[in-house]
């Protein structure tokens, strides 16, 4: 204020304005002799002493006029005085300075030797820096002499602006400030008393430092230990010292702007190079964030955008040493805050903030963030953001390729769904749902709901659990779709599940597209596409959206005629293939039917057993060309017929030659393969036809594997050829294997390999034919099935009845051979009385086997049974030695169980024979039927 | 698939006394089990009726098991019908001399205040 004044004044006065710093150090080097020009500006602060000060300024400013051109006489006439010996130690001070290059080597040359040169004990030195807190008030960095203890030094740290010191006086005026004595500091600077009898310093000398433009760039203060008396020849020699590092100082500026003018080039280049290879929008805004706080020298930096809603999305931020994290994000008052916009065309309003907290700003120095910083930021986000996009419709134009191909071939509603909920993604939805109307449009079932991956929750949920709301369904069946920009997932549907919370759905949800599935006017079903990023839905978007729904709509009808062709086959197939009895006379049957898995079209495949009484069995196989209702229906009359035949014509030849001629006579037949094969158990023989299929197989008892001699033919329908067919003997409990081609058929496998399998399958173990069929099925067939098969597995006991099973050796196996051994005596027709007691006696035995015998080893245990007319025998055979209880199963036994089981067993048999042998136990159990069931 | 249990058994109670009645077959495997959840379920009673009208298969486990149960110091009065497979069993082993045997179960004082206590599955699994 005093200062400002002073300058006001004095220009009023002076034609020499005074408006640089400078003028009032002119008019002292013209009186440099004038000792008490210091003395009128030590009172400055006082009102008294600023009029004198003007005064002074007023007569000096005067005197100066015109003086300046004489400037280079007076200083020399200042030098002219100074003696040899100082002289000396001026140029040796100038040769010092001359190689420091920096502010801080500037400084520290003159703390350190300024003292010297002019015979004082200390000498600091003070100058703006750009580090210095509260530079903007104009606070100055302070070095201090090395002399000076610690604790002074950092008393000294920096030159508070509004602190009232020699050196500050000096800076602010222009003006040498010079204390000569303990008394003089005392009077004039009462606080500075205690630090300078700290530092043993009595008189002082401030000067201010000028650069070649007269401007004040610093001050150097000198201190003694003793009164000084501030001669002119030491006044000429501390105005000589400054001088010299004035222009040191002037230098060592010129240096450092120079210096950071060329750190900066290195650091746009280094931006550049780093910018060139970050390679997404992410690595350029952290590149650009990262530079721009360096160049800055801001706190923290953000680069955010702003969408229509206002709303700030960060792209990349970083958080200056000094700042803290957590309040950088809330703006506080003693915060500056500066938004520079990045025209980048294809972002939302980009913009770098750059916050600087009051502390540290300082208003000459606003951040500074080159335009050619801005405009290589600028350029490379454009550049990334436009490949981003490039990629982004890339990746959706193709994805969506792919689901048009998948709603393409969606053979059911639910992969129509499917197709649906994968196409979300290259229409940048995150989540979607699929449902559809019943016939009437009175129930919605949901068919699918899909959240993407990345809104990191829950991604499926059960479909049934998803409730839309009424009001929605009603506008949906309108026809109309509609889009909602601000809409959460609660305004679609709520959700009926208990594990599940809305709240985990609405988040991601900002807009919404509803799209009913319109067919021919009606609404088949509804659509619903969610959305994370707000959508402003323009014209484009929607018609899009609209479009595909259309497609989505044709998928849908299509599955669904699709679907309801398909069940209408299952119910025409299922109705057809015949009902063929588990048993006929002695035959032991099991056919299987398959259908296919792969296009969910039913074929023309079917098996039939026909009992032609005098214990003959006939066995069909057949295997219509093609897939669908019409294969089913031809296999229908085909089969139909082939059962009305078989009782007139039961020689497989005949019978094929007869089916020949049917499908001759109906156009709607068509080519069928078929397998005939005629069973005549009472003369062990079979005889065999084939009309182009796959060659039945017989497994004998021991599990030899044998194709079955057969006459071969083309497939039905050929005509003008003779059938032919082959008789072979039948070998007692062998099986023979009909099936269709689709069981040993696979494209990515050779047939004969396929037969080999078949043929391993068949002879693993002697099975029941229901297990045989089953392990067929599943040896042969995986999860992919293209074609679909029919199978007949039979097994014929002749005459000669007899049970033979094997058995795991556990208590837990009993309950399932008790099971079969009983079907077996009532297929024998033992009447029930005489079966509890067969069965009881020989589940003792066995359970006397697994104990005693194998020791709960789980050896196997087989049981063969044989019966005839007036009596029944069942041997048991184990692998155990009973040697601990052999000599004792006449009831003496010590286990009171064992004992009451083969007590039991000798009561309910006519003969129990126990035999050890060196492999195993024999034990025959014999008993006399009293009376045959009817 | 869920196999049918090969015995169930059902506690029911009359004053004191523990009515256990037991349907489908004993063998070998699911004797000891049943022995200890009839005694762990009659550990109360004082009387115990042992109803094996509904068996249709016992062997000689299922006697001794009966033996075990008879054992258990408490009266014990055993249901089993002529006809039944029980029956003929313990016929054959001569256990209908020792055990009192009723074709019926047996009417008791206070009528018709019976309740469930508890139903046992044994199928030749570890757990009961």
């Amino acid at each position: 204020m005093a200062l400002v004044a002073i300058r006001h004044r004095a220009g009023l006065q002076s034609e020499n304005a005074l408006v640089s710093r400078g003028a009032p150090s002119r008019a002292y080097g013209s009186l440099g002799e004038n000792a008490s020009v210091a003395n009128i500006v030590f009172g400055v602060r006082q009102s008294l002493f600023i009029e004198l000060t003007i005064l002074g300024f007023a007569v000096l400013s005067v005197l100066a006029f015109g003086l300046r051109t004489q400037r280079a006489m007076v200083r020399f006439q200042a030098l002219r005085v100074l003696t040899s010996s100082r002289s000396e130690s001026l140029r040796e001070l100038a040769t010092l300075l001359s190689p420091a290059a920096t502010q801080a080597d500037v400084t520290g040359v003159l703390t350190i030797h300024g003292a010297r040169t002019v015979g004082a004990i200390v000498s600091n030195v003070a100058a703006p820096n750009g580090y210095v807190p509260h530079a903007d008030r104009g606070d100055l960095a302070m070095w201090v002499s090395p002399h000076l203890s610690t604790e002074e030094a950092e008393q000294w740290t920096w030159l508070v602006a509004n602190e009232h010191t020699p050196m500050r006086d000096a800076y602010v005026l222009g003006l040498p400030v010079l204390i000569d004595s303990h008394k003089e500091l005392k009077s004039r600077y009462p606080d500075l008393v205690q630090s300078a009898g700290i530092a043993g310093v009595v008189a002082s000398a401030s000067f201010p430092l000028f650069n070649s433009q007269e401007i004040v760039v610093g001050v150097i203060g000198f201190g003694w230990s003793d009164t000084q008396h501030f001669d002119s020849d030491l006044l000429a020699m501390l105005d000589t010292a400054s001088r010299i590092a004035g222009q040191a100082l002037e230098r060592s500026a010129l240096y450092d702007r120079e210096q950071s003018a060329r750190l900066e080039v290195q650091a746009i280049q280094h931006f550049a190079a780093e910018l060139s290879v970050a390679g997404s929008v992410q690595g350029v805004a952290d590149v650009v964030v990262r530079h721009a706080a360096s160049f800055s020298g801001a706190d923290s930096v953000t680069l955010s955008t702003r969408d229509p809603n206002r709303e700030t999305t960060t792209l990349s931020a970083s958080y200056g040493f000094r700042a803290n994290p957590s309040a950088a994000t809330t703006t506080t008052s003693n915060e500056l805050r500066w938004r520079i916009p990045l025209p980048v065309e294809a972002f939302h309003p980009l913009q770098l903030v750059l916050h600087l907290h009051q502390h540290s700003s300082n208003s000459s120095t606003i951040p500074s963030v080159t335009e050619n910083f801005v405009a290589r930021a600028v350029v490379a986000l454009d550049r990334e953001r436009r490949v981003e996009l490039a990629k982004r419709s890339a990746d959706q134009a193709r994805l969506l390729a792919e689901v048009i191909g998948v709603l393409g071939s969606a053979e059911t509603e639910n992969q129509v769904a499917d197709g649906f909920v994968q196409s979300l993604p290259s229409f940048a939805a995150t989540g979607g749902l699929l449902g559809v109307f019943d016939e009437y449009q009175k129930r919605f079932e949901v068919l699918q709901v899909h959240f993407d991956p990345r809104s990191d929750r829950c991604t499926t949920l059960p479909a049934t659990s998803v409730v839309l709301r009424r009001d929605l369904l009603r506008t949906a069946m309108g026809g109309n779709p509609s889009f909602t920009s601000d809409g959460t997932f609660d305004r679609v549907a709520s959700i009926r599940d208990a594990r599940v919370s809305e709240d985990d759905w609405a988040f991601a949800t900002k807009s919404f597209a509803m799209l009913p599935l319109m067919v021919a006017g009606r609404a088949v079903g509804l659509a619903v596409m969610f959305f994370d990023e707000r959508q402003d839905f323009d014209d484009e978007q929607r018609v899009e959206l609209t479009s595909y729904a259309a497609l989505c709509a044709n998928a849908l009808t299509r599955s669904q005629r699709f679907e309801h062709e398909h069940e209408v086959a299952m119910v025409l197939q299922a109705s057809l293939l015949p009902q063929v009895p588990e048993v006929i006379g002695q035959a032991e049957l099991a056919g299987r039917y398959r259908p296919s898995t792969r296009n969910l079209s039913i074929g023309g495949d079917w098996f039939d057993a026909v009992d032609l009484g005098n214990s003959r069995v006939l066995l069909v196989v057949g295997d219509v060309v093609g897939h669908g209702i019409h294969s089913a229906a031809s296999m229908g009359k085909l089969s139909t017929a082939a059962r009305a035949l078989a009782p007139i014509f039961p020689e497989p030849a005949d019978l094929l030659t007869q089916l020949d001629r049917f499908t001759g006579s109906d156009p709607d037949t068509r080519f069928a393969s078929v397998a005939v094969v005629l069973v005549d158990l009472s003369a062990a023989k079979v005889t065999a036809s084939i009309a182009g299929h796959p060659i039945p197989l017989v497994v004998s008892s021991t599990g030899q594997v044998v194709e079955l001699q057969t006459g071969r033919g083309p497939a039905i329908g050929a005509r003008e050829f003779r059938r032919t067919q082959c008789e072979t003997a039948l070998e007692a409990r062998s099986t023979i294997i009909l099936y269709t081609d689709g069981l040993t058929e696979r494209r990515d496998t050779h047939i004969d390999t396929r037969n080999r399998q078949l043929t391993r399958a068949a002879g693993v173990s002697f099975r029941p034919v229901d297990e045989m069929a089953d392990h067929l099925l599943n040896s042969m067939l995986d999860e992919e099935q293209v074609d679909d098969v029919a199978l007949l597995v039979a097994r014929f006991d002749l005459m000669t009845a007899s049970f033979d099973q094997s058995i795991p050796g556990r208590m837990t196996s009993l309950r399932k051979f008790r099971c079969d051994l009983r079907a077996w005596l009532r297929q024998v027709q033992v009447v029930p009385e005489e079966i509890d007691d067969l069965l009881l006696a020989t589940g003792e035995v066995i359970t006397n086997s697994i104990e005693h015998g194998h020791r709960n080893e789980e050896k196997p245990v087989h049981i063969h049974a044989t019966h005839d007319s007036d009596s029944c025998r069942i041997v048991v055979t184990d692998q155990g030695d009973w040697l601990s209880t052999h000599g004792r199963t006449d009831g003496s036994n010590s286990s009171a169980t064992r004992g009451r089981g083969m007590a039991l067993v000798r009561a309910l048999m006519d003969d129990v024979q126990v035999e050890r042998r060196p492999e195993g136990t024999v034990v025959t159990l014999s008993k006399t039927m009293n009376q045959r069931g009817s | 698939m869920m196999q049918q249990p090969l015995c169930q058994m059902e506690t029911q109670w009359r004053d004191t006394t523990a009515i256990v009645t037991l349907e489908g077959e004993i063998d070998r495997s699911n004797a000891g089990q049943l022995f200890i959840a009839i005694s762990m379920s009659t550990s109360d009673a004082t009387d115990i009726v042992l109803d094996t009208s509904g068996l249709t298969y016992l062997d000689s486990a299922a006697l001794t098991m009966i033996h075990k149960i008879a054992d258990l110091a408490k009266p014990l009065v055993i249901v089993a019908p002529a006809g039944t497979r029980a029956r003929r069993l313990l016929e054959i082993a001569g256990m209908d001399t020792v055990l009192r045997i009723e074709e019926t179960q047996p009417a008791t004082r206070h009528s018709s205040t019976s309740s469930i206590e508890s139903s046992i599955r044994t199928d030749g699994n570890p757990a009961i």
